[in-house]
């Protein structure tokens, strides 16, 4: 697929996303993984150095985050940020995403943050995601 | 210089067919709304220069408004007279949608092939230029070559584009 039909595409899939967001669909957040798909599909396709790819790579954490995806969102973030030709401007963006989240997240559950801090709750989500049960956590 | 409001696909093929159509519906509702007609004149102020512009569009049915958000219409109206401006008077094509949280609704590209940021807001009247310089710091925030911000008051009519590029 080419970047043109690629921008087609999360063009028409940001525009979905928002409409359903703003009637508080329950399918906002697929909606809004989707364009994440897209956006990382497009960060292939440019490199970082590129404005687009720029946009792109931001916009692939950024919707993954909305999606409630915060596994995907910080793995791309990890990817994105390791990359060398990615702008200070681009690094920036993407760090400001992460630790708004983590802001937020400590912010609704203080207690938490501050007793086991909040790599390790990532962690343990990670392990009882992949194990697929409760008990014992790996 | 003529905005035909009903040519939006024609002047910028990446956007969605449908979007393009409602959006032109929402500019004639929006105009419509505000005592215009067909053929009415734009103040267009690109950055510091004036130019004279006739907006055309296809005329909507009245009553359609009332199933439709007044906020949603105005921001859709001023969406698409920006979109044709800076098509007609600069030659920008759309190149993707930006997302929320991103400063700028549309990436455009210009005929060199910078990356132009665009950010739209539409009143249905007041102080455009306040808006136009909160438009513009927060598209200064955009990643883009350039970034640009316009914002559309219904009543007059007329549109203000700033454009700042970007330091080295």
């Amino acid at each position: 697929m080419t970047v043109d039909e690629l921008n087609m595409l999360v063009t028409e899939a940001i525009l979905r996303a928002d409409a359903l967001a703003d009637l508080d669909s329950p399918t906002a957040a697929e909606a809004y993984l989707e364009v994440s798909l897209i956006e990382e599909r497009l960060a292939v396709a440019l490199p970082a150095s590129d404005v687009e790819g720029a946009i792109a790579r931001r916009g692939a954490v950024r919707a993954a985050d909305i999606a409630g995806e915060h596994d995907r969102a910080r793995d791309l973030a990890t990817r994105y940020l390791a990359e060398e030709d990615g702008s200070p401007e681009l690094r920036e963006e993407i760090m400001t995403l992460i630790d708004e989240r983590e802001r937020s997240f400590g912010a609704r559950y203080p207690h938490v943050a501050a007793r086991f801090g909040l790599v390790e709750i990532a962690r343990v989500t990670r392990a009882l995601v992949k194990q697929g049960a409760p008990f014992p956590v790996g | 210089m003529r905005l035909d409001l009903a040519q939006l696909k024609e002047m910028h093929p990446a956007i969605p067919l449908a979007r393009a159509a409602d959006l032109s519906h929402c500019a004639a509702l929006g105009l419509q709304r505000n005592g215009h007609a067909p053929g009415a004149r734009l103040r267009a102020r690109l950055d510091a220069i004036n130019h004279d512009t006739a907006l055309d569009w296809t005329a909507a049915d009245d009553e359609a408004r009332t199933q439709l958000d007044r906020h949603r219409i105005t921001e859709d109206a001023a969406e698409a007279i920006s979109l044709a401006l800076v098509s007609v008077a600069l030659s920008w094509v759309i190149r993707r949608r930006g997302q929320r949280g991103d400063h700028a609704d549309w990436i455009m590209r210009d005929p060199e092939g910078n990356r132009i940021a665009l950010e739209v807001s539409g009143i249905d009247a007041g102080d455009h230029a306040h808006r136009l310089r909160d438009k513009a710091r927060q598209v200064g925030r955009s990643l883009a070559d350039q970034r640009a911000a316009c914002v559309v008051e219904l009543a007059t009519p007329l549109a203000a584009l700033a454009t700042t590029s970007v330091e080295p």
